[in-house]
């Protein structure tokens, strides 16, 4: 329910300046997850800025090339990834016993 | 008890899957028209892919979520090879499955730290860049260039033809049979080789 309420209020905030359309708002929980990666799944800080770093990412590649503009979607994920692969999980959730 | 009965006479187990399998299989292309044998075809497509899914978690307890990205890799290599010189249909098969598998193993890097759902969550945000990529780049579809695409209207498009022995939809459909009992044997070989016995 504290989820739901949650989701409720991003998707009311969303769409004053976002068109709600059922595809879109499925392939936003993609970024979010990668957010949530960044903050190794454990840290309510740690998502925030991992949020504003994607969001981050995703606007310099806009801002870029346009062929580079067109794949920004991918950025977040990218970035998760490298993250993930410099840092490790450490000792948080589905670490490598 | 059964498993135990399985177990001691794999060769029955395997005249099985081929007797069910063929059966149910011929008695569809017998009776189906278009529209059902192309549904069909694609839940053995499915199957296939599922095949992999099923042998990481069975085997390793490993949840990959960016399977059906992967299907579109094969179909994208696959495309871009059989456009690029034409090669009968086994080849272009080949090409997209050993393409698939060496982007496969570049994508399988994270599992060698991580698992469980930070595993499941690498490979759901892979799958999502694929998304992203294919939908800027597209399929080839026997355009110029590297890419492959063609105009807007989309008139020039080319289809991938079908092998030469499986033109109608029923032979296609069976041909698409006989691979995935083929891969089912492949993936029962792999579990009994020492390879396979070691990732339990």
């Amino acid at each position: 329910m504290i989820n739901g309420i949650f989701a409720g209020i991003a998707g009311i905030l969303l769409a004053n300046i976002n068109r709600l359309d059922a595809g879109t708002l499925t392939f936003l929980v993609i970024p979010a997850i990668a957010a949530a990666i960044m903050a190794r799944l454990s840290s309510l800080p740690g998502a925030f800025i991992g949020g504003i770093v994607c969001g981050q990412i995703e606007a310099l590649l806009i801002a870029s090339s346009p062929e580079i503009a067109n794949l920004r979607s991918a950025g977040p994920y990218i970035a998760a990834l490298i993250f993930l692969m410099i840092v490790g999980v450490g000792h948080g959730v589905g670490a490598r016993e | 008890m059964s498993h135990q009965a399985g177990r001691k006479s794999p060769g029955g187990r395997a005249i099985a899957i081929v007797v069910v399998v063929g059966v149910v299989s011929g008695i569809i292309a017998l009776t189906c028209g278009g529209y059902w044998l192309s549904n069909f075809t694609q839940a053995y497509c499915m199957t296939l892919a599922v095949l992999g899914c099923a042998l990481l978690y069975g085997q390793l307890g490993l949840v990959s979520l960016s399977q059906w990205a992967l299907v579109g890799v094969g179909g994208w290599v696959s495309l871009r090879v059989y456009h690029y010189i034409h090669p009968p249909f086994f080849v272009t098969m080949l090409a997209g499955g050993v393409g698939t598998s060496v982007i496969g193993t570049i994508w399988g890097l994270p599992a060698l730290r991580m698992r469980g759902l930070y595993l499941a969550l690498v490979t759901l945000m892979l799958a999502g860049a694929f998304q992203t990529l294919v939908t800027v780049i597209s399929f080839p579809v026997g355009g110029p260039g590297f890419l492959g695409q063609v105009g807007p209207s989309g008139n020039d498009r080319i289809n991938m033809a079908r092998p030469v022995f499986a033109s109608s939809d029923s032979g296609y459909f069976l041909f698409v049979a006989a691979i995935t009992v083929l891969c089912i044997f492949l993936v029962e070989a792999h579990r009994r080789s020492k390879p396979g016995r070691a990732w339990r």
